[in-house]
C-alpha cells in the first residue's frame, strides 16, 4: 500500500492556525487534567506507604485498628513491651521505643484566636521519636522541651499548608494557639515524601496534660532484623507473640507500613472519584477533539476524492489522517507534561490525614503522553471514516 | 532551508514512531501475563518453591503413607532423617520422616548414624524435586533452605508412587520449612484425662505459677487468636459463647467473641505458648497442625508460666485437638 508523505500530514495542520491552536490546547488540558489526578492519587498513596518505617511496628488499642486517634493505651506499655521483646534496637543504651499520643486538634496562627482554627494532626512525642521515625530531622531550631510553663512544639514543613497561611507564619519564634491556648515554635522538621510533614510536635507530657487524659495513643517500636545465624534480632511476630502473653494490655500490633496501607486503602474512594471525574473531563475533551477534526477533515472531502482519484487507498489517507489528528494532540501532551513537571509537582495539598505534594513522576508523565496520544488516534478515527464514505464521484462533486 | 525542512520532518517521523514503539511496548507490558510458577532449574530456585504460610491439613507420613494415590497433590508433614543418607548426593531428594514411629531413642552420639533404621517403612517418605526434564535436579538439598537433618518441613507435591504401605514418593510443588521446630510428642492422640475448662479454672482463681494442670477451651477470643510465625494461641472457655451461637448473629469472625465485653473475655481465656528449652516461644505456626483453626475444641496439658494481673500463660506439653 502506497502512503501519503509524512509532510502532508504537517503541512495540512499549518492550513488553519486557530484550528491546530484549539487541538493542542484541547489536547494540553485534558492531558494536563489526567496529570493533576494521576499525581494526586501517586502523590497521596507514596506519602501514606512512605510515612511507615520499614521495621517499625505500632502497638495500639484492640478496636482502634482503623485509627491511632481513636486508641487508648496504658501509659506502662512502653516499659512493659521494652523489657519483655528481646531484638528492639537501641542506641547507646536507649531504646527504640517512642510512646506517642495522637489527636486532632483545632489549630489557629498567632495567639489572637481571630482566624478561623483548623484541624491539624498533633503528635504527643518522647525524644525516642527522633529515632524512631528516622524520615523526621530538625531543620531548624530545637526540640521541644516538656514542662517549665513554657508551651513548645515543633512543626513540619507543611504545617503551613494545613493550616491555610504563608511559611513564614510558621516560623520558629512564630505562635500557635491550640484548642485556645498559646504555644510557641521553637522548631521545624521535615520527613519528606511522608504526611508527618503536616504535623505539630510538641512533648508528651504537655500533650497528655493539654488532652486531659493518662493514657498514651501507641508506642511504636524499632527492631533489630533477626538474624538467623546469631538468633539476636526479632520480628513482628516476637511483638505480636507479647500482645498474646499481655492480654490484659488489650494491645493490637501492626506494622507501621500495613498501618499506613490501611489507611490509603481507605482513601480509596477519593481516589476513584479522582481518576472518574478526569476520565469524564477527557472524554468531554474527546468530544471537542472529534468535533475540531471533524471540521478540519469535513472541508477536505473534495481533496480527499482527489487523493483517491489519484490512487492513494483509503487506509493510507486515514492513516495520514491520524498521523495529522496525532501531532496536533501529542504536541498538546507533551506542553502539559513540562507544565506538569516545571509547575504542578510537588503542589501541596491538604487532606484529612495532613498534607502531601503531587507526585507527577514517570508513571504519570507516561499516562499522560499514552492519553495524548490515544487522543489523537479515537479522535481522528470516526471523521476520517465519515469524510471518506462517500464515493470518487460524489466526493469530487462536494462543495 | 530546504535542508532544515528535511532534517524536521526527518525528527518529527522519529518522534512518532518512538511514541507509537513506546504505546506499544506499554500495552504488551501490561496484557503480557506473568508465569504463574517459575520454573525450578536450579538448587536456587527451590526458593521460589518456599511458602512463607504453614500449610492445612497436612497429613503425617503414616496416615498419608495408607491413603495417598498415585497422581493426586497432598500435603505431608514430616522431619527430614536424622542420618547421613537423609539427603541423596547431587540430587534434589531427601528422606521425610514421621518421627513418632521412631522405635529406638536417638543415639547418644552427635554423630548422625548412617542410616534412619530405627524409622520403620511406613514412616518415611522420599522427597523430590524436579526439573523441567522431569528428573530431580542434579545438585544436594543438605544445608540449602533450612532443609538439614532434623527439619520440621509440610510438602505439598504429587504421589509419583504409593503402594499403601511402606513405599510414598512425592514430587514437591511447594514447601514450608519453619524456622524452628515443635517438641516431638507435642500432639497427642489419646485425649488427656481430668481436662477443667478454661472459665471453670480462671473463674476459681486458684491458678499459681509452675501449677500442672489439663485445660479444655476453644481457639478465639481475638481476631487473631494465633500468632503467625510463633507458637502461641489464646483458648477460651464454654463460660462464654461464641458470637456464631448467638440466633440471628451474622459476624464474619465469630472466634473474635465480639459480642462479649472485653473483661469477660480477659476473665474466660488464656495464653498458651509452646517454649523451647531456652523458655522462648518455638518459632513456628500452630494454626494448621492437625487440624488446628480459629473455634477449634482443643486439650491442653500446660504449667502455668504466669497468673500476675488479669491474664494467664501456660506452657503447653501436650495438645490434644479434639475431633
Amino acid at each position: 500500500m502506497r502512503l501519503l508523505p509524512f509532510d502532508y500530514a504537517v503541512r495540512n495542520l499549518g492550513r488553519s492556525p486557530s484550528r491546530l491552536f484549539l487541538s493542542v490546547a484541547g489536547a494540553a488540558m485534558v492531558v494536563l487534567l489526567i496529570l493533576v489526578a494521576g499525581g494526586f492519587v501517586r502523590g497521596m498513596s507514596q506519602a501514606l506507604r512512605a510515612t511507615g518505617g520499614e521495621h517499625n511496628v505500632i502497638l495500639m488499642g484492640a478496636g482502634s485498628e482503623e485509627s491511632v486517634e481513636r486508641s487508648e493505651i496504658p501509659a506502662a506499655t512502653p516499659g512493659v513491651l521494652a523489657a519483655s521483646v528481646q531484638g528492639i534496637r537501641t542506641r547507646a543504651g536507649v531504646a527504640y521505643v517512642s510512646p506517642e499520643v495522637h489527636v486532632m486538634l483545632p489549630v489557629t496562627v498567632g495567639t489572637g484566636g481571630m482566624a478561623k482554627p483548623r484541624q491539624v494532626m498533633l503528635r504527643g512525642v518522647s525524644p525516642a521519636a527522633a529515632l524512631v521515625h528516622e524520615s523526621v530531622s530538625l531543620t531548624e531550631g530545637r526540640w521541644p522541651v516538656a514542662g517549665g510553663g513554657a508551651d513548645e512544639v515543633i512543626v513540619g514543613r507543611m504545617a503551613g499548608t494545613v493550616l491555610g497561611v504563608a511559611e513564614s507564619d510558621v516560623q520558629v519564634g512564630r505562635a500557635i494557639t491550640i484548642d485556645g491556648r498559646p504555644w510557641t515554635i521553637v522548631g521545624r522538621f521535615s520527613a519528606p515524601g511522608t504526611v508527618v510533614e503536616a504535623e505539630v510536635w510538641l512533648p508528651l507530657a504537655d500533650a497528655m496534660t493539654a488532652t486531659k487524659r493518662d493514657t498514651i495513643s501507641c508506642v511504636v517500636v524499632t527492631l533489630d532484623p533477626y538474624n538467623e545465624a546469631t538468633g539476636e534480632g526479632a520480628e513482628f511476630a516476637d511483638v505480636a507473640a507479647f500482645t498474646k502473653t499481655r492480654p490484659d494490655l488489650e494491645l493490637v500490633p501492626m506494622t507501621e507500613r500495613e498501618y499506613y496501607g490501611k489507611l490509603a486503602s481507605f482513601f480509596g474512594p477519593i481516589k476513584v472519584v479522582a481518576w472518574v471525574t478526569a476520565g469524564l473531563i477527557a472524554v468531554g475533551g474527546l468530544f471537542g477533539g472529534l468535533n475540531t477534526m471533524y471540521a478540519a477533515f469535513a472541508s477536505r472531502i473534495r481533496e480527499l476524492g482527489t487523493l483517491q482519484a489519484i490512487g492513494y487507498r483509503r487506509l493510507a489517507i486515514v492513516w495520514s489522517m491520524i498521523q495529522e489528528s496525532t501531532l496536533a494532540t501529542a504536541a498538546g501532551g507533551l506542553i502539559a507534561c513540562a507544565v506538569g513537571v516545571f509547575l504542578l509537582d510537588g503542589v501541596a495539598v491538604r487532606f484529612s490525614m495532613g498534607a502531601f505534594g503531587l507526585k507527577i513522576d514517570e508513571a504519570v508523565i507516561g499516562l499522560g503522553l499514552l492519553t495524548g496520544l490515544a487522543l489523537g488516534v479515537v479522535g481522528a478515527l470516526p471523521p476520517a471514516i465519515r469524510c471518506l464514505k462517500p464515493t470518487i464521484p460524489v466526493a469530487l462533486k462536494a462543495v | 532551508m530546504q535542508t532544515v525542512k528535511i532534517k524536521l520532518m526527518a525528527s518529527m517521523r522519529a518522534m512518532t514512531l518512538a511514541a507509537v514503539l513506546l504505546g506499544g511496548a506499554a500495552g504488551v507490558g501490561v496484557l503480557t501475563p506473568q508465569t504463574a510458577h517459575a520454573q525450578v532449574k536450579s538448587v536456587a530456585d527451590v526458593k521460589t518453591m518456599l511458602k512463607p504460610e504453614l500449610p492445612a491439613g497436612a497429613l503425617e507420613i503414616t496416615a498419608a503413607m495408607k491413603s495417598a494415590k498415585v497422581g493426586e497433590t497432598i500435603t505431608v508433614r514430616g522431619n527430614v532423617a536424622m542420618s547421613k543418607d537423609a539427603f541423596v548426593e547431587n540430587r534434589a531428594m531427601f528422606t521425610l520422616v514421621d518421627e513418632s514411629t521412631r522405635k529406638g531413642c536417638c543415639p547418644p552420639s552427635e554423630k548422625l548414624p548412617d542410616t534412619a533404621c530405627d524409622i520403620p517403612a511406613e514412616g518415611r517418605a522420599t522427597i523430590q524435586i524436579v526439573g523441567a526434564n522431569g528428573k530431580p535436579l542434579r545438585a544436594g538439598l543438605n544445608g540449602e533452605h533450612g532443609l538439614k537433618p532434623g527439619a520440621e518441613v509440610f510438602v505439598t507435591g504429587k504421589v509419583e508412587s504409593a503402594n499403601g504401605a511402606d513405599a510414598l514418593v512425592l514430587t514437591a510443588v511447594s514447601m514450608h520449612v519453619p524456622k524452628a521446630p515443635l517438641p516431638s510428642g507435642l500432639f497427642v492422640e489419646k485425649q488427656p484425662e481430668n481436662a477443667k475448662d478454661v472459665s471453670e479454672v480462671r473463674k476459681s482463681g486458684a491458678l499459681k505459677v509452675g501449677d500442672e494442670i489439663v485445660l479444655r477451651g476453644r481457639v478465639g477470643g481475638s481476631k487473631e487468636p494465633f500468632v503467625a510465625g510463633r507458637a502461641v494461641l489464646t483458648l477460651i472457655g464454654r463460660g462464654l459463647k461464641a458470637c456464631n451461637e448467638n440466633p440471628d448473629d451474622k459476624c464474619a469472625k465469630p472466634w473474635d467473641y465480639c459480642c462479649e465485653t472485653k473483661e469477660d473475655i480477659l476473665a474466660n481465656s488464656v495464653t498458651v505458648q509452646v517454649v523451647d528449652a531456652k523458655g522462648q516461644i518455638v518459632r513456628t505456626d500452630l494454626k494448621g497442625r492437625r487440624g488446628l483453626k480459629e473455634l477449634s475444641e482443643v486439650v491442653v496439658v500446660a504449667k502455668v508460666a504466669s497468673a500476675d494481673g488479669k491474664g494467664v500463660v501456660v506452657n503447653a506439653t501436650a495438645v490434644h485437638p479434639v475431633q
